[in-house]
């Protein structure tokens, strides 16, 4: 089962300032982090995050610094901001909400009478 | 150049055609495709293959580069301009170094004894040779590949062809015209200086609100038009 190209968009954000949330990271590895704990049902086209990430970047809520790696590559890391913090918690009650809204509808509810 | 090389670098060009992806940005997506091959041969795949499923994974150019568009906005002619710029400044730091450089070798030849007709000779000889020699650096540095080439700036051919014309210029200009020529149309040289350094930032002045002009309007076209 694959996830639908609208809930993926809708979940870039939230997923993307999660990961960050762990620590600073960069575009492939935020990419291989979702697809690890999807099971790799989550997928994405990789080059759509960076625009994403821009995105996130310029409202402020992530920054960004270049760091040379261990084989000698410049890398574009990524770092939550407070403001990522605050949008992240944000986002957090918004989908538990959705979540339990569904779950409620879903249980099955005992016929008592 | 190896294969893969090759290969990353038409990438890169392919990328660099639109207007909205900026170098920073194909270089962080460069970055990706090869952690991605290098990840894919470390999995088995050769070279050739790790590249093709990397590309695909990464996104067809044109709609990744319609994503940028909407974060970046139409941003290419501000980078050419920067790029522009830098040309410039570069072109002067050479004339200038050259100068002094002759003028120096002028002083030490005279310090030495060297005076009249020969002088003239030295102080000429310096001048060319330094600028060629600082040129031929540029030209080395440029084709050498080690410097990245910005985006937009697809045809290096332009930059050699003015290099080479330079160059030319100077080598044709010492047998043909003689030393004493050469003094005798120092004034019209000079006064057609002085005419570039008055005019050439107006022109340059110019030539940025254009572009400026030309970016912003873009940008609103894009800004007015449907989200596809």
């Amino acid at each position: 089962m694959a996830v639908s190209k609208d809930l993926v968009a809708a979940s870039a954000t939230p997923l993307i300032l999660s990961i960050l949330a762990d620590g600073d990271s960069y575009g492939y590895a935020i990419i291989k982090r979702v697809k690890d704990v999807s099971g790799g049902r989550m997928e994405w086209t990789d080059g759509m995050l960076y625009p994403v990430l821009h995105r996130l970047e310029k409202q402020g809520l992530i920054e960004s610094y270049v760091q040379t790696s261990e084989t000698g590559r410049r890398r574009k890391y990524y770092r939550l901001k407070r403001q990522g913090t605050k949008a992240l918690a944000e986002h957090k009650s918004q989908w538990m909400l959705v979540h339990n809204t569904l779950q409620q509808l879903w249980e099955r509810k005992p016929c008592l009478t | 150049m190896s294969d893969l090389e090759q290969r990353i670098e038409q990438w890169r060009a392919e990328l660099a055609q639109s207007q909205a992806v900026a170098a920073s940005d194909i270089n962080e997506l460069e970055s990706h495709l090869r952690d991605d091959i290098a990840h894919l041969q470390e999995a088995g795949l050769s070279e050739a293959e790790a590249f093709l499923v990397a590309q695909h994974r990464l996104g067809d150019t044109s709609r990744l580069a319609r994503e940028f568009r909407k974060v970046n906005g139409d941003r290419r002619p501000l980078e050419h301009l920067s790029w522009m710029a830098l040309g410039v400044l570069v072109y002067l730091l050479v004339g200038y170094v050259a100068t002094g450089l002759s003028q120096g070798s002028v002083l030490v030849a005279n310090l030495l004894g060297v005076q009249g007709y020969p002088l003239g000779v030295v102080a000429l000889t310096a001048r060319a040779m330094t600028f060629m020699g600082l040129m031929a650096l540029l030209w080395t540095v440029l084709s050498s590949g080690k410097c990245r080439r910005p985006t937009g700036f697809s045809d290096r051919r332009t930059a050699r062809v003015l290099v080479a014309g330079q160059l030319l210029s100077r080598l044709a200009a010492v047998p043909v015209l003689g030393v004493a020529e050469w003094g005798r149309i120092a004034y019209v040289s000079n006064f057609g200086r002085l005419a570039w350094y008055a005019v050439g930032p107006i022109l340059l002045a110019v030539a940025a609100i254009a572009l400026r002009t030309h970016a912003l309007r873009s940008r609103r076209a894009w800004a007015d038009g449907p989200s596809e």
